[in-house]
């Protein structure tokens, strides 16, 4: 039997770009029958298999309104990695975005990977975010992304995918245990972030 | 037991009466004794004593004799009392050794037996044992109260444990190693005849004596379990002092000593030594006796084989000759502040109600008990001794009840009794009405009962454990049928074997019969007599409490009973499509099975954790009282759930390595996982459940001084005068009746006790608010940002202060392995809802939250990565919070561990503070406006951890600054004193 990790996985970015759009898609899509639904979509999970091991994503979503800003450290806290997503026909959105990443360099868990999700790619024509930007973007910071479409379904299983494969795979003696505590670096995070 | 020291100095073979456990009685007895012309201040009860932890910090230019030789270490301690101990450092290993004197059987030559002190990194232990420690103090104080593997517990000379206050002790300190030969170690003391080692008896003086303070300790009780090798605990041995108390009773003196002579019925001490050998083999599984359990149980988990031992403890002495060492009147004097606490419960200990329970006819068979202490006749007629436990408690609480009711606390028992009371008599009205019912069918299915029908299964959703889920419906095997099929289909199908699928209540009622006799006759005359003795003191509301806390069935479980039948025809989505997704006909029988394994075991933990004979009943039990007196103290809500919190962790930690759990487990039948989370059920039964309206009367008052809850009010107003628009709602709200049945929920949260029952009600309350949600727009997905203001919306509609307090609750109480689930989301997210009512007049200005909530949440994230870090198995990390410069500028919280010296922790600060030249900045503590530089080995943790433990409590506060005390003026231009050990004040 393949282990289970759980991975905790925060979703930021502004209100309106589709970030429950895209969870549902992805947890939707293809229904795990071994799991049970969650009350709604703000928290949801979905198991993938990775290698030889199965990644539980435990997906927190924020909410992305400005006044609810200094609640995401709550969310960010202890995760593996972070979703950004952004609406490329939004520039704001990008701009939210930026400041997402800033903030988890700053405070958020060490090693966090990054993916960013520049949203409503069916909408290219109404574009306000060109994809090289957001590239370049990403390489600067070592994110993984992709543009998407929740309404398409388009891209969303990479996203994760790419996910999956940026977490480092657990160290075989600690096989049997629960990755979770190595994932998040309990104490480490504690010191980089308890300011 | 604790008697034992003090009544030793008696010597008279009755002054052990304590046995016959009167209270009052004891203590007019002891009062004349200590009226003595030396001590009649001892009279009265200290508010205070000194911990054990101090007078070893303070007296150890006594004790600890590093460069001393074994010769000469064997020819001090060749003078003293067994137990008496030294601390040397050996010449050619360079590791310290513990030499303990021991006296050898024919008594006429002393010997002193050597313990290697291992040091692995930053912790200690004695070579052989699984219990390792922070620091010699710790280490050493911890063998004063158990002795793990050692023959008996380690005794401090008499002088110190008399000593009242800091000057004695430093006067005593003063003279060093001349202690030994002064006049303030007499001669009868050195010359004293060894006195049988007892197991406990040493100590005991002065767990008793310390006791009061051990509360004072601030709980640094980071227990660490360390991976790799054996090392299982890091005991913070003021639980450990707390609980020792306990221990007495419940743990023979010589366990080892199999052919103890029968104690002298007289004699106090005997009722326990017959009771068992120290180190008893594990009980046998099924134990009828298991409420007798009491006596056997080693203070360590059978981690520690008594190597140690080499001797047999033979002196089959009885404590009470210890008595002479102290001299009369001296023994009480050590005992001051304990007076109330310690005198009565020592006397009973335990002894009362296993006595009343010899005499009764049915419990005669059993053979630990056959021996009934020779009850005193004209105590016989008094109300049984209640339970030792009990006793304590009672007292714990009584202290503070004035106190508190000063404070306008509501902390006291009778405020508890009756909100207990009030809320549990309608439930405990229809249980019983219930339980008849069962007994009418079959008399020993009762405790079986709620297979029946139990509480909903609380299991978050996303436990990482499937078998946490179970473990935490366990006590609701019912409900979670459908919970646990889902778990078990996931899993595998390990139910437990088919055999007792069929009728676990009649396989049960046949299996267990003795055992349940004897536990029901057990409790039941300690209930008596704890009431008898209680009543009076505490009133009729006490006995409400304490009926809730020893009932065998959990009133909140019943009261979920009922409940759930409703529940279960609403099944929610969740176990609807579980239900769909299994042939739950095929599942049922083996599920029965399966639960009901998992039922019984829950069961048997439980009644063991309440069985105050038992060493794990013992500890739960002094961990309430403990609880009960640290709450008072506490001013920080999360300080006091933590503790708590780690203390049930300890408590699961000790019992999942005891004998005492392998004695009741069939391997075959649970893993180690499900046994960890019975175990954790169990201790929310046993400990949360009678501890919980204390828990929600401290946070009250602690949210009402500051001024939280008075924010909350305020803002619930403002908010219930937003439109839904201004608030960010973007879709439908919960229509009246919706909202009706919300509250009705929230009420119902607020009623359980268990974390993980309010989590599960807090979920299904947020599908409720989905599910209106959706009214307008079915089928959209609506995360955070819909569902946050909406929320906010409900909650703003509820009672405020008691979701405050839930949400507290819940999140530092529940298991911290379960926090990335659905349960852990909705709890942040309702936490961070709450921080936003509490700030919402300053956030609709600034649009954001203030510094203020923000640093609240920083808290949080703290507390709750503390949290994390304690659970896991490896860190010894701790938290210091230094300011630059001034104090409380720029704090930030450092995490380093706590061997980490001053220097180290510098070389944190200049890097996160970025100072220029960090050669020229040190680290600083302000205690009360004093200002004191730590030497650069000094290790910060130690001095706060001290800081902390001080009482009355201290302002203090670490700061990074340069050495010059500049920047911004801290005041501190005059040269500091370097401090280094952490008694500096």
């Amino acid at each position: 039997m393949m282990a289970i990790r759980e991975l905790k996985v925060c979703l930021l970015g502004d209100t309106g770009v589709g970030k429950s759009s895209i969870v549902c898609r992805f947890v939707q899509d293809h229904f795990d029958h071994n799991i049970s639904p969650t009350i709604g979509a703000s928290f949801m999970t979905k198991t993938v298999p990775c290698g030889n091991e199965l990644h539980k994503f435990l997906i927190w979503d924020t909410a992305g309104q400005e006044r609810f800003h200094s609640l995401a450290p709550m969310y960010y806290r202890g995760s593996a990695a972070a979703v950004i997503v952004y609406d490329i026909t939004k520039q704001d959105s990008f701009y939210t975005l930026k400041k997402w990443v800033k903030e988890l360099k700053e405070h958020g868990p060490e090693n966090i990977v990054m993916a960013i999700a520049g949203n409503k790619c069916d909408l290219s024509d109404i574009r306000e975010v060109p994809l090289k930007d957001a590239k370049e973007y990403a390489e600067s910071i070592g994110a993984i992304v992709v543009e998407t479409s929740a309404k398409n379904a388009i891209n969303i299983e990479e996203l994760f995918q790419g996910i999956s494969r940026q977490i480092p795979p657990l160290d075989p003696h600690e096989n049997g245990n629960n990755g979770t505590i190595k994932v998040e670096k309990p104490t480490m995070q504690a010191s980089r972030r308890c300011c | 037991m604790i008697r034992h020291a003090g009544a030793p100095a008696r010597g008279d073979p009755t002054g052990p009466v304590p046995v016959v456990g009167k209270g009052e009685e004891e203590e007019e007895e002891d009062g004349m004794r200590l009226c003595l012309p030396a001590n009649p201040k001892n009279c009265l009860p200290h508010r205070r004593g000194i911990s054990i932890l101090e007078k070893l910090i303070k007296t150890c230019p006594v004790w600890l004799q590093l460069s001393l030789g074994q010769a000469e270490v064997a020819r001090i301690l060749h003078r003293v009392v067994a137990g008496m101990f030294l601390v040397r450092r050996d010449s050619s290993s360079k590791q310290l050794v513990l030499c303990v004197h021991f006296p050898s059987l024919n008594e006429s030559s002393a010997e002193v037996l050597e313990y290697t002190i291992k040091e692995e990194k930053s912790i200690l232990y004695l070579e052989g044992s699984a219990l390792v420690f922070e620091d010699i103090f710790r280490l050493i104080a911890f063998y004063c109260v158990s002795r793990d593997l050692l023959p008996f517990t380690l005794r401090l000379p008499q002088a110190i444990l008399e000593a009242s206050s800091f000057t004695d002790l430093e006067t005593i300190a003063n003279l060093g190693l001349g202690f030994w030969d002064s006049s303030l170690n007499p001669p009868q003391e050195r010359g004293k005849p060894a006195e049988p080692p007892r197991d406990r008896a040493p100590g005991f003086p002065l767990v008793s004596s310390l006791r009061p303070t051990a509360h004072d300790a601030n709980c640094a009780c980071e227990i660490e379990l360390s991976v790799g090798n054996d090392r299982l605990w890091f005991v913070n041995p003021i639980f450990i002092e707390d609980c020792s108390s306990a221990l007495p009773t419940d743990q023979p003196p010589l366990g080892n000593c199999p052919a103890r002579p029968l104690p002298p019925t007289s004699d106090a001490t005997s009722p326990t030594s017959r009771w068992a050998p120290r180190r008893p083999p594990p009980p046998p599984p099924v134990l009828p006796l298991q409420p007798c359990s009491p006596a056997q149980p080693p203070v360590l988990p059978a981690l520690a084989p008594a190597p140690a031992c080499p001797l047999p403890t033979s002196p089959p002495v009885p404590a009470p000759h210890v008595t002479p060492h102290a001299p009369g009147p001296p023994d009480h004097p050590n005992q001051p502040p304990m007076m109330t606490c310690e005198r009565l419960p020592c006397p009973t200990a335990g002894l009362g109600p296993l006595r009343e329970e010899a005499m009764k006819p049915g419990a005669a068979s059993s053979p630990l008990q056959q021996v009934p202490a020779p009850p005193l006749p004209a105590k016989k007629n008094l109300p049984t001794a209640p339970p030792r436990r009990r006793v304590s408690e009672r007292v714990s609480l009584e202290d503070q009840s004035p106190g508190m009711a000063a404070e306008g606390d509501q902390l006291s028992l009778p405020p508890q009794g009756t909100s207990d009371g009030p809320e549990d008599t309608p439930r405990e009205s229809t249980e019983q009405g219930q339980d008849t019912e069962v007994k009418a069918s079959d008399p020993h299915s009762m405790p079986e009962l709620p297979r029946t029908a139990k509480q909903p299964p609380v299991p978050p959703p996303r436990k990482k454990r499937i078998s946490r889920q179970l473990a935490s419906t366990l006590p609701a095997p019912l409900e979670n049928a459908e919970l646990c099929t889902q778990a078990m289909a996931l899993e595998t199908p390990t139910p437990g074997p088919p055999r007792e699928g069929q009728s676990p209540a009649s396989q049960a009622g046949t299996q267990h019969p003795p055992a349940q006799a004897t536990a029901h006759s057990q409790s039941s005359p300690e209930f008596k007599g704890s009431l008898a003795s209680l009543s009076d003191s505490l009133g009729v509301s006490v006995m409400a409490t304490d009926q809730d806390s020893y009932s065998t069935s959990s009133t909140e479980e019943e009261l979920e009973q009922f409940s759930s039948p409703s529940v279960k025809k609403k099944p929610s989505m969740i176990l609807g499509k579980a239900r769909h997704r299994l042939s739950f006909a095929s599942f049922s029988s083996m599920f029965h099975a399966f639960l009901s394994n998992n039922r019984k075991l829950y069961k048997k933990v439980v009644e063991l954790a309440q069985d105050k004979g038992s060493y794990f009943g013992s500890l739960v039990q002094d961990y309430k009282v403990y609880s009960l007196e640290m709450m008072a103290r506490q001013t920080s809500s999360t300080e006091m759930l933590q503790e708590i919190r780690t203390m049930m962790t300890q408590l699961k930690s000790y019992l999942l390595q005891s004998t005492e759990l392998k004695a009741l487990v069939d391997p075959a039948l649970h893993s180690e996982e499900e046994l960890e989370a019975i175990v954790e059920s169990a201790l929310y039964k046993c400990v949360l459940k009678p501890l919980k309206e204390a828990i929600n009367s401290c946070l009250h008052q602690i949210h009402s001084k500051d001024g939280s809850l008075q924010q909350l009010k305020e803002n619930q107003l403002v908010i219930l005068a937003t439109t839904t628009t201004d608030l960010g709602v973007t879709t439908s709200v919960p229509e009246v009746p919706m909202m009706e049945k919300i509250l009705q929920k929230f009420t119902s949260m607020h009623k359980a006790y268990s974390p993980e029952k309010k989590i599960s009600i807090l979920l299904k309350t947020c599908k409720l608010i989905y599910d209106s949600m959706a009214l307008g727009n079915p089928g959209k997905p609506y995360g955070a940002d819909d569902f946050l203001p909406v929320l906010m919306y409900v909650l703003a509609r509820s009672n405020l202060t008691e979701m405050l307090l839930n949400v507290e609750y819940m999140m530092e109480l529940m298991d911290p392995a379960l926090q990335l689930g659905e349960g852990s989301y909705y709890l942040t997210t309702t936490y961070g809802a709450l921080e936003h009512i509490k700030s919402y007049d300053k956030i609709t200005v600034t649009r954001q939250l203030s510094v203020e909530v923000q640093d609240s949440i920083h808290r949080w994230e703290r507390r709750r990565t503390l949290n994390k870090a304690r659970a896991s198995r490896s860190s010894v990390q701790d938290f210091i919070c230094v300011s630059y410069l001034e104090p409380e500028q720029q704090a930030r919280t450092l995490a380093s561990r706590a061997d980490t010296q001053a220097q180290a922790l510098c070389a944190q600060c200049a890097e996160k503070f970025a100072v220029e030249r960090p050669q020229a900045h040190r680290l600083f503590v302000l205690v009360d406006g004093r200002c004191f530089q730590l030497a650069d080995d000094a290790l910060p943790h130690c001095i706060k951890g001290y800081l902390l433990r001080s009482e009355p409590k201290r302002d203090f506060h670490f700061v990074y600054r340069p050495l010059d005390g500049g920047g911004g003026g801290g005041g501190g231009s005059p040269p500091c004193l370097v401090v280094r050990e952490p008694n500096f004040l």
